[in-house]
C-alpha cells in the first residue's frame, strides 16, 4: 500500500566505495534512513557506519536482508555476486536497488527476474545516469522534434586505468571494459529503440586486453543498427588518459551533445546544435543518484512508474552478451 | 565422534573434464530454454539441435540460443544423425514416448523428471534403453548439484551419528495459468515438487516402509497440497510437506543424533550445506560460490556426459533403481491421498471399485 512521505528504510550489503556517491549521499539528501551495513570485515562496516550514518551493523548480508527494518537492499557487491544477493533479498520480500549490470549474464538475470516477479517487490538495476535532467534533456530534445528524426548515438566512455587489485580488472568478479562501462552505453542505446522504430541489434565488435590484466576488457568497442536504420556507437575503455562519458544523439535536424552523461554533477552542460544555431544549456548539478534514489522511492511509496520494468535487465544483458559474441580481439592500440 | 571445521568439498568433474557432446532439445518450454542457457554459458556441451512440433517454433528458438539446426517434428530431432545425447523437456505425459523415440533412433537420453509417470512407463523406458545399449537418464538436477555431493560426503562419515530425521517442504504458489494446475497435463504436487522430497528421503534415510499422508486436491483435480510421514529401517522418520497452492519456506534438514545437516531454502537447488551440533551450534558451512537457481541446470548434462565417456550407461548418483524407487513412493502418496495416478497420468481423485 502506497504511503507518501515516509522514509525509504535501506539496508546495504558491503562497505564498498561507490556507498558514498550511490547510496549515502541520495539517502541522506531525500531525508532516507540508513538502517543497516555488513561488510566482510565487523570493524570495516563499523567505521564506515559511524561514518555515514548508519544506524547499526549485522555481522554478514543475510543478517541486513533479513532485519525487519530493511524493506530496501541496496547491493554495491562486485558484479558476480549481484545476482545471488539480489535473488536473496528479493526472496526476503526486500525491495532491491541493485548496481549495474544486475547479473553476469541473461540467464542469471532471468533467474533473478523470476524471483521478482514471484514475490512482487520492486527492483531497480541502477542505471542512475538516466534519471537524471541531462539525460531527460537529451531525450526531450529528440521528442520535441528539435533534434528532427534520431539516426546516430555516439557514447564515449573513457576512464583512467583502476588500481591493480580493484574488482573491475577481475575476470572472476566480472569486471572489465564491457561490464563496468560499456553496458551504459547499451542500456542507454536500447532505451531509444522506441524512438528508433525497433530494437537494437549488435552489428560487430572490437576488444582489447591490457597485458598487465590478462582475461579481462581493456577496452571495448560495439556497432549497432536498429530496425529502423538508426545506428549507435559504444565505447568504452578503462586505461584512458583522461575521465570522458559523453552522449551526442544525431537527427536529422541537430544534434545534441551531453558532455558527462555519468556524472553530470560534475558537468551539467547539454550542447545543441540546430540550423538555428548552437546553445549550452545547463541541467543542474545534482548527482544523479539522487534522482535514482527519488525515482525509486516514487515508485515504491506513490506507485509511480519506473522508466523501464524489471525485465529490462534480461534485454541489457542479452545485448551485453551479443556484444561479447561479436567482438573480435584486437592487440590493445 | 570429533566434529569437522570444514565440510569435505564436493567432487563432481570440472565441467570442461568431460566429453563435449552433441544435444538435442525436444521442446522448447521453459525448462529447454534455461537448459541450454546453462548448458551454453557454463559448459563446453553444446545443444546443436532443437525439436517443435512447429517448425516456426523450433526455428525460433534455435535463433535465440545459437542452435545449428531446427526440426518440425520429434521424428525429424531423433532421426538427426549428428546428435550424441536428446533431452527430453516435453510435459509430462510425454516423457515416455519422447524417450522411446530417442531410444529407438539409438541416442542416449536425459529426461526431465519425472523420467515417466509411473513405475510401469519407467520400468519400460529402461527396458528399450537396455536393449538398444544407450545410457537412459533421470534430470533429477539436485542429485547431480555440489551441495547434494556435499551432502553425501557428511551422512557417509558419519558425523551425524544415527540419522534418524528428514524434514522437508516444498511449497510454490503457481499462477492459475500453469500447467501444474492441468490434470491432462499430469499436473499436481507430487511430480514437479514433492518428487524432491521424497527423493531427499529415500538418498539419506533409504527405503520406505510406510508412509501416511493428508492432502487436498485442487478443483482442477489434482494433488493441490499434502503431507506426508514416511517412516524408514530402524523406526527413522521423513516428515514431508508440499503445496502448489501455498509458498512455503521450502527447506530441507536431516538430523542424527550427533549433529543437524540443513540444507537452507531453496534446498533443492544449488545452495549451501550447514552442519550444526546437537547443542544447536553452527559447526561449519559449506557455501556454494554461485547460488543461482537454474544456472545449475548443466550440472545434470555434465553427468551424462562424464558417465557416457567412461562407458557407463547410468550412473550411482542417480541410478535407474533410485528413479523407480522413488516413482513408487510418489505412487504411494498419491494413493493414500486418493489421487489416481496411472498410466494415463491424470492426477485426480480415485472412483470407487
Amino acid at each position: 500500500m502506497p504511503t507518501n512521505n515516509e522514509p525509504l528504510r535501506i539496508g546495504i550489503l558491503g562497505a564498498a566505495r561507490i556507498c558514498a556517491e550511490a547510496i549515502v549521499g541520495p539517502a541522506h539528501a531525500g531525508g532516507h534512513r540508513l538502517v543497516a551495513v555488513a561488510a566482510r570485515d565487523r570493524a570495516r562496516a563499523e567505521a564506515f557506519a559511524t561514518s555515514n550514518g548508519v544506524e547499526r551493523v549485522h555481522d554478514n548480508y543475510q543478517a541486513v536482508i533479513d532485519d525487519p527494518d530493511v524493506e530496501v537492499v541496496y547491493n554495491p557487491l562486485p558484479n558476480s555476486l549481484h545476482a545471488q544477493w539480489n535473488i536473496r533479498a528479493a526472496l526476503a520480500g526486500k525491495h532491491v536497488l541493485t548496481e549495474k549490470p544486475s547479473a553476469v549474464s541473461a540467464l542469471q538475470a532471468r533467474e533473478v527476474l523470476d524471483v521478482v516477479k514471484h514475490t512482487g517487490g520492486a527492483f531497480l538495476e541502477g542505471f542512475h545516469y538516466f534519471h537524471h535532467p541531462v539525460m531527460q534533456r537529451l531525450l526531450s530534445l529528440l521528442d520535441i522534434g528539435e533534434l528532427g528524426q534520431f539516426r546516430r548515438l555516439e557514447v564515449d566512455m573513457y576512464m583512467p586505468a583502476p588500481a591493480a587489485g580493484d574488482p573491475r580488472w577481475s575476470g572472476p568478479l566480472a569486471g572489465g571494459a564491457l561490464m563496468d562501462l560499456g553496458c551504459y552505453g547499451l542500456h542507454l542505446t536500447r532505451q531509444l529503440a522506441s524512438r528508433a522504430g525497433g530494437d537494437p541489434a549488435v552489428l560487430s565488435a572490437r576488444r582489447g586486453t591490457n597485458p598487465r590484466y590478462p582475461g579481462v576488457d581493456d577496452w571495448f568497442e560495439v556497432d549497432l543498427r536498429y530496425r529502423g536504420g538508426a545506428t549507435s556507437s559504444v565505447r568504452s575503455r578503462m586505461s584512458g588518459a583522461e575521465w570522458r562519458f559523453t552522449v551526442e544523439v544525431v537527427g536529422t535536424a541537430g544534434s545534441a551533445h551531453a558532455c558527462n552523461f555519468v556524472k553530470a554533477n560534475q558537468d551539467d552542460r547539454v550542447l545543441v546544435a540546430t540550423d538555428a544555431g548552437q546553445r549550452i544549456e545547463h541541467l543542474g548539478v545534482r548527482s544523479s543518484y539522487e534522482y535514482q534514489l527519488e525515482a525509486f522511492a516514487r515508485h515504491i511509496r506513490l506507485g509511480e512508474v519506473l522508466p523501464w520494468g524489471v525485465e529490462d535487465s534480461v534485454r541489457t544483458l542479452e545485448i551485453i552478451e551479443a556484444a561479447a559474441a561479436a567482438a573480435t580481439e584486437l592487440s590493445a592500440p | 565422534m570429533s566434529a569437522p571445521r570444514t565440510l569435505p568439498p564436493p567432487r563432481r568433474p570440472e565441467p570442461r573434464s568431460v566429453p563435449a557432446l552433441r544435444w538435442a532439445v525436444m521442446g522448447t518450454g521453459w525448462v529447454a530454454r534455461r537448459f541450454t542457457d546453462s548448458l551454453h554459458r557454463y559448459t563446453d556441451q553444446r545443444v546443436v539441435a532443437v525439436g517443435s512440433r512447429e517448425a516456426g517454433v523450433a526455428v525460433r528458438f534455435a535463433a535465440e540460443h545459437g542452435i545449428d539446426r531446427a526440426h518440425g517434428s520429434y521424428e525429424a530431432l531423433a532421426a538427426d544423425p549428428g546428435v550424441d545425447v536428446v533431452y527430453v523437456a516435453l510435459p509430462h505425459q510425454l516423457h515416455r514416448p519422447a524417450a522411446e523415440l530417442a531410444i529407438g533412433a539409438g541416442r542416449h537420453v536425459l529426461v526431465e523428471k519425472p523420467l515417466a509417470l509411473d513405475v510401469a512407463d519407467a520400468t519400460a523406458v529402461y527396458a528399450a534403453a537396455s536393449a538398444a545399449s544407450v545410457g537412459c537418464f533421470e534430470a533429477h538436477w539436485t542429485a547431480f548439484l555440489p551441495r547434494t555431493d556435499v551432502v553425501r560426503q557428511v551422512v557417509a562419515a558419519g558425523w551425524l551419528g544415527e540419522l534418524r530425521t528428514v524434514l522437508g517442504d516444498h511449497g510454490e504458489r503457481f499462477d492459475p495459468a500453469h500447467r501444474i494446475w492441468d490434470p491432462a497435463m499430469a499436473g499436481g504436487a507430487l511430480l514437479d515438487l514433492g518428487t524432491y522430497l521424497t527423493s531427499f528421503a529415500l538418498e539419506v534415510l533409504g527405503p520406505v516402509q510406510s508412509l501416511q499422508a493428508q492432502g487436498q486436491l485442487t478443483a482442477t483435480g489434482v494433488v493441490g497440497e499434502s503431507a506426508a510421514v514416511l517412516t524408514h529401517a530402524g523406526g527413522a522418520l521423513s516428515v514431508l510437506h508440499t503445496s502448489m497452492v501455498t509458498t512455503t519456506p521450502t527447506a530441507a534438514s536431516l538430523a542424527g543424533t550427533e549433529g543437524l545437516l540443513s540444507l537452507p531454502a531453496p534446498f533443492f537447488m544449488p545452495g549451501d550445506v550447514v552442519l550444526s551440533s546437537p547443542t544447536g551450534q553452527e559447526i561449519a558451512t559449506w557455501r556454494e560460490p554461485e547460488p543461482v537457481r537454474h544456472a545449475g541446470l548443466y550440472h545434470s548434462a555434465i553427468e551424462v556426459a562424464f558417465r557416457l565417456g567412461r562407458g557407463e550407461l547410468d550412473t550411482p548418483w542417480r541410478s535407474q533403481e533410485a528413479v523407480l524407487a522413488n516413482l513408487a513412493v510418489l505412487d504411494a502418496w498419491a494413493a493414500a491421498i486418493g489421487a489416481h495416478r496411472g498410466a494415463r497420468g491424470a492426477e485426480g481423485a480415485s472412483h470407487a471399485g
